[in-house]
């Protein structure tokens, strides 16, 4: 018997080889220890996995200037020293270096979260997992924090292709700033951010103050939090807000951004989350039967990467994994002790209960003014949110969707004929 | 000179006014001369006084608020303003004439009938009670013997001023002295080191120079008549240079301040970073430096020819000194939202200290000061690792706060620049590397987290807006977009034809390492390794085809297979050879010897044998050493020192470059 939901699970094993430069905190070879620990755990047996696509510029290039996107595909180390200028003004440089093959990893990752979305639009499958995206930094002409290409912007594209209204969630210990930049007009994506804010912590945005503005008012949430909070205030959080948020924007699907980077230990991260805790909103999102499209990001101390995303690839199989961690080509990253869980963060908790509250009350507040002013059409979009049952849910969804597509299209192609012909006649005249 | 002379004309202008109605029978009127014209020494002190005290109104006090010298009674009698406070003072003070209800006393000690009792004490509460504060002020500073050359000035000049109110009824002479113990102070507070005896020799000079030179209005020979006074004390000089730096700092223009002057306040400002403690009392010096401006004019010959709005700048210094005392005081109120600055206007002493931050630092210059937000922009990109100090976790918040205000300062300074200037964005290219200095300069400050240091806000970041920024999203129809299902990704498991499965053996998914297992020593480097290769066998079988496309081939030692023992021993001590302490990529080296081998492998290596083997010996050797992050230093033991595991990250900007040490600490992220 199958599991309930559909997974489909993106990898490409060129990633593993990519390396940013000596010294440099982001090492994509943890997207290859993941992708060993799930197949270790015999995990690829419940799943679906694909080597995406590379995105072409012209797709990177639905959110990205072409110029950027142009520039990114012809700079190499090499060359580099010859664009200072142009270096600058794409702020790539020290913190997002010109490496090796930067375009294919740009390609690769971002290709994996469009196909994800695309999968999900054609209800191929209902989770789409790509551990190599996220990369929530970058901005629409230039990278910023690791992250060049936005691959979560495009995905959010793809799926507002066929949904109203997307919702995106980012539990990484930083703002998910290029993200919430790119929705900030609208109201067709919500951008809910979970993340450290204050002592100048990069990048410095996501006040709980900042709320979208014009169409998107209201439609962005930033949940700032200080150093060091625990699994019980994190989660507890997350499930309030997230709750109250699915209820009241009803999104047609969802968007998870994993970072890692929140885990106790990280090496820039300054959270005390256990694995157990960040794969907890895992479940909480999962929880809602939308259509979701999971996403790595940030996570700079790589076994405990490979853990959790192992976890959270566990959690949405509806699969718990056993602590001691399976032989493996690299069992000795996770030695000595060899589990899953990792040690508890000794970062002093500086969310006091009433900052939480206050924060909490504050988004909430502003999440009620959405009732005021209703977004996109929210009475015309088919509730998926509120149908119960998978099963049944499995194919009315369908029928109605391409029953759409259908229709519109025929009516197209009816046009499109139509016209031609008479440019036919004109001409025969 | 202009604004200069422009104040001069209007502080002498009131005292002029005073003195006309005070002293009916002066008839001339020119403002420069009157002191010297004043022939009996009371008249003379009270023309000081009430020029002192005119400027003091101006710059401290009535903010924004004229107070018409003299003041008038109801019946149209002027009050002698100095008479009033050396009757006050000599009661003890305001509040204790207040306390004990001698107003009417007053009244009559200074003349007046005993029914305008209350309108001298609203007269004395407008005009006399801030200085009679702040001449108390020198007493507690007396008290509380702050070690410093600075409060060393302070407390001489209190003691001279105490002095004065104790003796302010006694002799002429004695009135002449302390009178000069005023002038000193508005010379500055800097002239005061020597005893006291000369000091008041010296003084009665400097107070005719003065006049002489503010006669004459010619400020580069004020400054080097000043000059001339100290040079028979080598303590005074040096005093004069401290001085100097400081009352540039304070008379740096809010609004217009040319970048020369940016530099020397940034200079100035680094001194003061060097220690909080410094800082501190420097503030409180510029406090009174500026108080006593009248002499400080002397120093910005330089600069003469900028308008000054010096008018707020004692408070906005005393503002900042109220932060650095207690940033959570009432006295420092709150901040408004960023978005909100702009409506404010230059009074409020926040948004002065804005305007003087974004005068200093934010260059008038456009090329420059693009030119430093690019390069602070890419100072953020250094990548950080924590200070170790406190073991495992390392995480020293304060450091990383200093650093990552930098750089914030920086990433701020180039969004408001996109900002406010859309289409200058090319300006961001030809400026590369021009304003080292300043930069450095801007990291001395940030570095130091002096707190209360202007710098300690927490800037507010805006959501840049534009179309450079968001991305168009379509309205929503209601209807699906044209489906795009050309690429969905190639599927590569499961497989699409079964290949070999008969061989596999189902294990439960998603199962765990078995507690035992049959080998001879459980656990033993053989047992790992044999169950290892057994997995790998395993789920090479089970994988099939998609075994290579994942490159499982090139995973885990096995990659080192292809690698000859000769390769693989040059390729460790390349790594071992370029110790930290060389500050060297051994990539340099690496990609020089194995030129045979591309950069993928060669990474390749590194992670899956190099780093596996090296953690595995970590493992047996020192377990009880290893966390999370200790790959980290281990692998990029390049630019490691052991003291220092973590601290030492280096700037690169290729995987080529041997970049040079930095300390510095940056966020991270993605």
């Amino acid at each position: 018997m199958r599991s309930k939901e559909k997974i489909s699970y993106f990898y490409d094993g060129d990633v593993g080889s990519v390396y940013f430069g000596p010294n440099h905190p982001m090492k994509p070879h943890r997207l290859c220890m993941t992708h060993h620990l799930v197949l270790a755990y015999d995990l690829h047996k419940k799943m679906e996995i694909y080597r995406p696509h590379k995105a072409y510029p012209v797709e990177l290039a639905q959110f990205h200037s072409a110029d950027y996107v142009e520039f990114l595909h012809r700079i190499t180390p090499d060359t580099q020293h010859l664009f200072s200028n142009e270096l600058a003004r794409y702020n790539l440089g020290e913190d997002c270096p010109v490496f090796e093959n930067l375009f294919e990893f740009c390609q690769i990752y971002a290709g994996g979260t469009i196909d994800a979305a695309r999968r999900l639009n054609n209800q191929l499958c209902d989770i789409a997992i790509n551990w190599a995206g996220g990369l929530h930094h970058a901005k629409k002409c230039e990278a910023s924090g690791f992250c060049y290409i936005n691959d979560l912007v495009l995905g959010i594209l793809e799926l507002l292709k066929y949904h109203a209204r997307v919702l995106y969630i980012d539990i990484d210990v930083h703002h998910g700033d290029g993200v919430e930049e790119a929705f900030y007009f609208t109201d067709r994506v919500m951008t809910v951010s979970f993340h450290k804010f204050g002592d100048m912590f990069f990048p410095g945005t996501g006040d709980v103050k900042d709320i979208g503005e014009r169409e998107g008012k209201y439609y962005a949430i930033n949940v700032p939090l200080k150093d060091g909070i625990d699994d019980t205030s994190f989660t507890r959080l997350f499930k309030i807000i997230i709750s109250k948020v699915v209820e009241m924007y009803q999104p047609g699907a969802i968007v998870l951004q994993c970072g890692a980077d929140s885990l106790a230990g990280d090496r820039l991260g300054c959270f005390n989350l256990s694995i157990d805790g960040h794969a907890e909103c895992v479940k909480i999102v999962k929880k809602f039967n939308l259509p979701l499209l999971v996403t790595g990001g940030g996570g700079y101390t790589k076994e405990n990467v490979a853990r959790c995303w192992t976890v959270e690839t566990g959690v949405l199989l509806d699969t718990e994994l056993p602590n001691e961690i399976p032989e493996n080509e690299y069992i000795k990253y996770f030695a000595p002790d060899c589990l899953l869980n990792i040690p508890n963060g000794h970062i002093e908790n500086l969310n006091s209960k009433s900052y939480l509250s206050t924060i909490k009350m504050q988004v909430l507040e502003n999440l009620r003014s959405i009732q005021h002013a209703p977004g996109v059409q929210m009475q015309e979009v088919p509730p998926d949110f509120y149908i119960p049952d998978f099963d049944e849910d499995e194919h009315n969804p369908d029928e109605r969707m391409d029953q759409h597509t259908q229709d519109k299209q025929i009516q197209r192609d009816d046009e499109y004929y139509d016209g031609d012909n008479d440019n036919d006649h004109n001409m025969d005249m | 000179m202009a604004g200069w002379s422009m104040r001069a004309d209007g502080s002498s202008l009131d005292c002029a006014k005073t003195l006309e109605k005070l002293e009916p029978a002066l008839v001339d009127l020119d403002p420069f001369s009157e002191g010297l014209f004043l022939k009996s020494e009371p008249d003379k002190i009270r023309f000081w006084f009430n020029k002192f005290l005119g400027l003091f109104l101006k710059e401290v006090c009535a903010q924004g608020c004229y107070r018409p010298l003299p003041p008038l009674l109801a019946d149209g009698q002027p009050v002698d303003l100095f008479k009033l406070f050396l009757v006050v003072s000599e009661n003890g003070g305001y509040n204790a004439v207040s306390n004990s209800g001698l107003w009417d006393l007053v009244a009559k000690e200074s003349g007046f009938d005993l029914n305008v009792a209350s309108s001298l004490k609203l007269v004395y509460v407008k005009y006399l009670v801030s200085l009679e504060r702040w001449l108390e002020q020198f007493f507690q500073s007396e008290d509380s013997k702050i070690e410093s050359n600075c409060s060393g000035h302070l407390m001489e000049l209190g003691a001279e001023l105490k002095g004065f109110l104790l003796e302010s009824k006694k002799k002429v002479m004695e009135y002449s002295q302390v009178e000069e113990s005023i002038v000193a102070g508005s010379d500055g507070g800097d002239k005061c080191v020597k005893g006291e005896e000369s000091m008041r020799i010296d003084l009665t000079k400097r107070v005719l120079r003065y006049e002489e030179v503010e006669n004459l209005q010619n400020d580069d020979d004020l400054k080097s008549t000043l000059v001339e006074n100290l040079q028979n004390d080598d303590d005074l000089k040096s005093t004069v240079v401290d001085s100097e730096c400081e009352k540039r700092f304070i008379l740096i223009d809010v609004d217009d301040m040319p970048s020369d002057m940016a530099k020397s306040a940034t200079n100035s400002m680094c001194n003061e970073d060097e220690d909080c403690v410094e800082c501190k009392q420097y503030t409180d010096i510029v406090d009174d430096d500026d108080v006593m401006i009248l002499d400080s004019n002397s120093i910005k010959e330089n600069f003469s020819s900028h308008k000054r709005k010096r008018d707020s700048t004692w408070e906005m210094l005393n503002w900042v000194n109220e932060v650095a005392k207690d940033p959570c005081a009432l006295v420092v109120g709150s901040l408004p939202e960023s978005s909100k600055w702009t409506a404010y206007g230059s009074e409020e002493l926040w948004k002065q200290v804005l305007l003087f931050r974004e005068a200093a630092f934010g260059r008038k210059d456009d090329s420059s000061s693009a030119g430093q937000s690019n390069l602070q922009k890419n100072q953020k990109m250094h990548p950080f690792m924590y200070d170790d100090d406190n073991g495992k976790f390392g995480y020293n918040l304060r450091e990383r706060l200093s650093c990552t205000r930098k750089v914030f300062f920086g990433k701020m300074t180039s969004k408001g620049q996109d900002r406010s200037q859309p289409s200058s964005s090319g300006n961001h290219s030809d400026l590369d590397g021009s304003t080292i200095g300043i930069s450095k300069h801007l990291h001395g400050i940030c570095d130091s987290a002096t707190p209360g240091s202007v710098f300690d806000y927490d800037v507010d970041i805006q959501v840049p807006i534009g179309p450079l920024f968001q991305v168009e999203v379509p309205e929503w129809t209601g209807v699906v977009s044209e489906s795009d299902s050309k690429w969905l990704g190639t599927r590569v498991w499961p497989l699409e034809k079964k290949e070999n499965r008969t061989f596999i053996e189902l294990d439960r998914i998603g199962k765990g390492r078995p507690d035992s297992c049959g080998c001879h020593i459980q656990n033993s480097i053989q047992c790992v390794r044999f169950h290892v290769s057994q997995k790998r066998m395993k789920i090479k079988l089970e994988l099939g085809s998609a075994f290579n496309k994942w490159n499982f081939d090139q995973m885990g030692e096995y990659v080192a297979i292809a690698w000859g023992e000769e390769e693989k021993s040059m390729f460790s001590s390349i790594i071992k050879s370029n110790s930290p302490s060389l500050d060297k990529s051994f990539w340099d080296e690496i990609y020089k010897y194995f030129r045979n081998k591309s950069r993928e492998e060669l990474v390749c290596y590194y992670y899956n044998a190099f780093l596996l083997q090296r953690r595995a010996n970590q493992n047996r050797t020192t377990p009880s050493n290893i966390n999370s992050d200790d790959e980290e230093p281990e692998e990029e033991s390049e630019s490691v020192s052991k003291g220092s595991k973590r601290e030492a990250i280096k700037p690169y900007t290729s995987i080529l470059i041997s970049p040079k040490k930095s300390h510095k600490r940056t966020r991270y992220s993605s």
